[in-house]
């Protein structure tokens, strides 16, 4: 086309060794070539913008489709479960069926005392063994074969968990007891932490481990300050999606906590969740015990939205600092005056 | 399987063999579980390998 715009159609052409390409092309009339150059457009680039056009129509699609469930599912619980709340719903102990409303005032306490208390014991643990997996012995033999067996305890069905707990703490004390579901759950938690943990801290670039190590940082310093705070975000990613999933299990609870009608009066006695009182609801059949128990659905995906939500909004208004760095300035400043602000 | 330790959990007393039984059955899930997911581990890294190889050579 260059050709023939510098050269114009009927102008003065520099005769001789012109070449046959540029001899074929002359006497074309431009209207022709724009055809032609059309006719290629169409038949090369138009099919493959088609391509392109169904392609993201059905990944948008595929992207819509995985969204509905949750609102599905969120419309159905505020349906089925908003008749059910009420002050004496979230407050009372439950009474007797037939008397009236039944109530989840112990349930929503255990189950916020059984996520704190697991969390207490799995977070730690977890990602400790996440910074030993990627900072410590992240080439060494140990470190494989631990990465493997974690792997194989993320996917041990949770009964087995929970009866694992049963057999190790329930029949050694005696008795049920919160210890033992917070226990259960946390043996639950701290794999998935630790297999999360260590893939954030990998996404983490070398040169900022370089760099700390050229300040003379020590080891943990570095690991704790720089690494893992730069890997804050995706962290409580992991952190929250293993709080969630220990949020919704029944099966260990079953054989470890319990149940109870009664309010918290010590971690050495049986407890009540909510995930259980739904299930233990789901197996009466009475109107009111099935409306209770969509009641309790409600207010448990309420309490982990809440966490979710509250976690991260807390977090977002932090950047930088590492994690034990009191989320104070001071040490923030003292430490490392130009090096925060990784995460954002 | 799971389903079967839950739902006769409460009623099984530790005297009888019942307890026992349930445990059993919760070592057999065990089992199973470990074994699908070392199989699906073994195949996973002989891909790998599989692929590692191919662009070495």
């Amino acid at each position: 086309m260059t050709g023939g715009a510098r050269y114009g159609d009927g102008g003065p052409r520099p005769a001789g060794e012109g070449g046959a390409a540029a001899a074929a092309a002359a006497p074309t009339p431009r209207s022709r070539r724009r055809a032609e150059i059309r006719a290629m457009f169409k038949s090369n680039v138009s099919g493959r913008l088609k391509v392109d056009r169904i392609m993201v129509g059905g990944i948008t699609a595929c992207a819509i489709i995985a969204i509905v469930p949750l609102f599905w599912i969120l419309g159905q619980l505020i349906v089925g479960g908003a008749p059910a709340l009420s002050v004496e719903f979230f407050t009372e102990e439950p009474g007797a069926i037939g008397a009236g409303t039944i109530n989840v005032g112990p349930a929503i306490q255990g189950t916020i005392i059984i996520i704190g208390l697991s969390s207490l014991i799995g977070i730690p643990i977890g990602i400790g063994a996440g910074v030993y997996l990627s900072e410590v012995g992240s080439g060494s033999r140990l470190a494989k074969q631990m990465r493997f067996l974690l792997d194989v305890f993320m996917e041990v069905p949770s009964i087995v968990l929970g009866l694992f707990a049963f057999l190790a703490i329930v029949l050694l004390l005696g008795h049920f007891s919160i210890w033992a579901g917070a226990f259960a759950l946390s043996l639950i938690m701290f794999p998935i932490v630790a297999r999360a943990t260590e893939e954030q801290l990998k996404m983490v670039p070398w040169t900022y481990r370089e760099a700390g190590t050229a300040l003379g940082l020590k080891k943990a310093t570095i690991a704790f300050r720089i690494v893992l705070a730069t890997a804050k975000r995706g962290l409580l990613t992991g952190v929250l999606l293993s709080v969630s999933r220990i949020g919704g299990e029944t099966a260990p609870l079953i054989m470890t906590i319990l149940g109870s009608s009664q309010f918290f009066s010590s971690l050495d006695a049986p407890m009540d969740a909510l995930p259980l009182r739904i299930w233990r609801f789901s197996l009466l059949p009475y109107e009111e015990a099935r409306l209770a128990g969509w009641g309790a659905a409600l207010v448990l995906v309420i309490i982990i939205l809440a966490i979710h939500v509250g976690v991260r909004y807390y977090f977002q208004g932090r950047r930088g600092g590492g994690i034990g760095a009191n989320g104070g300035r001071r040490s923030r400043k003292g430490l490392l005056p130009n090096m925060r602000g990784g995460s954002a | 399987m799971s389903s079967i330790i839950a739902n006769e959990f409460i009623e099984a007393s530790p005297a009888s063999i019942h307890l026992p039984a349930l445990i059993g059955i919760g070592l057999v899930l065990l089992l199973v579980a470990m074994a699908v997911n070392v199989i699906a581990h073994y195949i996973v890294t002989r891909m790998l390998k599989v692929r590692e190889g191919a662009i070495r050579n």
